[in-house]
């Protein structure tokens, strides 16, 4: 195998939330499906809540790439912090309207009554949890005015989930929960993503054995695997360049796997 | 940047730990196996041991039985030899403990029920016989050169005697009896062989010590009653100790309860004084 084959192979887990990188899983499927289900409910607020690196991201993202053609939707990947800025830029992204000057909450709810929308806007609020609790109550309020839905996702702690109890327990809500990736799940999405970006030699290598291993290591987790497997290529395209007789091109080996994870930080040595 | 010569130290050294506790587990168990191996070797040697110790024994009594079947015309001359060798070599202490109840107490055995003395009980009880046997070493040299004339046979069939051919230089040691028979009866007390018993009485009658051979050859006949040289025994030694019309009895009665060839040959030598 060509060095460069292991460097594209590489290049397909880079670290990036991408629409086009979404692999269909038959489970990850049905939980997308039951997102689209939930967005079309009249429902105020979706809460999709898992641990990091399970996609919650690359769902809101596929949702917005899938439901951007036909309404209105917004995706906020990063939180804007700031409560003025937040609003001037819901005005402006639902309504057209700029501000120059500070825009509070109160203002930004009178522009949002007098708006005359046909199709309700859906935001898309990814990291909500980094969202301060006055502005999470004031998400819900605007939610309850029905004007504008919003979808947003939570990384799963222990506290987390007790401001998710606190804040949407009496709001009509749909949670969903997004899980890590079982290891037969986790050899169909390394295939299917090697596969999708033509390196079939790539997604070759990888039998149940190393599939195990990756999973043991990084038990499930999307994003670990992506950054464990990006490393993985990485040290086999410097064995092909410097010292081909090392590795065996038609078997992933365990060793350099355990490497990357040394490297990675995954397994502590 | 990639560091592949450390990442592949690091790697080494991750799995060297990993196999740590795996490495020690199987430490552990194979000091465990070893040990359990050696105490079942250990255990099976003090088998192999016992049972060695066993077969021994057992070649011992059987030896010891051949001894006791003897034929009676064998022990003759050495009863006859006694005397001799108890003049010269037996010294005092020996002599008492040979010695007969005085004529006017009424001995043990001219009871109706035979039972051992309560002398001979004490002394299987708390007599160290070693002391008879250490004194029958004290012998000194010169006791066993005995004139020719005097008793030539009588030295080269004593029983404990050291006999000493310097001209030769060839030292030929002979074990004492008075060790045998200790030994015998220490074993006889630990396992209570009516087998061990009348060899001792036979060696006693052969020593000329009829008392400890009346008492051990009782004890034989009260552990089996069937031994015939047991019987043979105990009646001579009743008319060695002067108890022939009790000899007589028993001897009958024996008769009587085996029809034993041997007793009535015996009895017959009782009777008509061929044996005295």
């Amino acid at each position: 195998m060509e060095s460069n084959i292991f460097s594209s192979s590489k290049d397909v887990f880079l670290d990036a939330v991408n629409a086009k990188d979404y692999v269909q899983l038959d489970r990850v499927s049905t939980i997308y499906q039951s997102l689209k289900n939930s967005v079309k409910k009249p429902l105020k607020m979706v809460l999709l809540y898992g641990k990091p690196g399970t996609g919650k991201s690359m769902f809101l993202s596929k949702l917005y790439q899938d439901l951007s053609s036909s309404q209105q939707v917004h995706l906020y990947q990063t939180p804007i912090l700031d409560e003025s800025e937040f609003f001037k830029t819901l005005s402006k992204d639902l309504f057209d309207i700029k501000y120059t000057g500070e825009l509070n909450f109160t203002q930004f709810l009178v522009i949002l009554n007098e708006s005359n929308l046909y199709d309700i806007p859906l935001v898309l609020l990814d990291e909500a949890q980094l969202y301060s609790s006055e502005q999470m109550e004031k998400i819900r309020l605007l939610a309850d005015t029905r004007k504008i839905k919003f979808v947003i996702t939570l990384h799963k702690t222990e506290r987390e989930d007790l401001i998710a109890k606190e804040h949407f327990q009496t709001r009509i809500w749909e949670t969903i929960e997004l899980e890590n990736a079982s290891a037969i799940e986790l050899k169909m999405y390394i295939q299917k993503k090697l596969m999708k970006a033509n390196c079939f030699d790539g997604a070759n290598i990888f039998n149940n054995k190393s599939v195990q291993l990756i999973h043991k290591i990084t038990k499930g987790n999307y994003r670990d695997t992506n950054k464990l497997l990006y490393t993985v290529f990485d040290i086999y395209t410097w064995y092909s360049e410097n010292n081909p007789s090392k590795i065996n091109t038609r078997q992933i080996s365990n060793k350099i796997i355990e490497m990357a994870a040394i490297h990675t930080g995954l397994i502590d040595a | 940047m990639l560091n592949i010569y450390d990442l592949e130290k690091k790697w080494l050294r991750y799995k060297l730990r990993s196999f740590l506790p795996g490495m020690s587990i199987f430490i552990v168990l194979l000091i465990v196996i070893i040990a359990v191996y050696v105490f079942i070797d250990l255990k099976k040697l003090n088998i192999l041991d016992t049972t060695i110790l066993n077969t021994i024994t057992k070649e011992q009594e059987h030896n010891i039985s051949k001894i006791v079947q003897q034929p009676l015309k064998k022990e003759i001359p050495v009863v006859q030899s006694k005397d001799i060798s108890q003049e010269i070599v037996t010294p005092k202490r020996v002599e008492e403990a040979i010695q007969l109840p005085p004529h006017n107490e009424t001995p043990s055995y001219e009871k109706n029920i035979l039972e051992p003395s309560i002398a001979f009980m004490d002394t299987m009880q708390n007599k160290p016989i070693k002391e008879v046997a250490n004194t029958q070493k004290i012998v000194p040299k010169n006791t066993v050169q005995v004139p020719k004339k005097q008793a030539p046979t009588t030295i080269t069939e004593k029983p404990q005697a050291q006999l000493t051919y310097e001209a030769n230089s060839i030292t030929i040691k002979k074990q004492n009896t008075y060790e045998d028979i200790d030994y015998v009866i220490k074993r006889f007390k630990k396992n209570n062989n009516p087998a061990l018993s009348l060899f001792v009485a036979k060696k006693y009658y052969e020593l000329g010590e009829y008392k400890q051979a009346y008492n051990y050859a009782l004890i034989t006949n009260e552990i089996n009653n069937n031994i015939e040289a047991s019987w043979i025994i105990f009646s001579k030694s009743l008319v060695k100790l002067n108890q022939k019309s009790k000899a007589i009895q028993t001897l009958q009665q024996y008769i009587n309860h085996s029809n034993s060839n041997q007793a009535k040959v015996l009895l017959k030598e009782i009777v008509s004084g061929k044996f005295k």
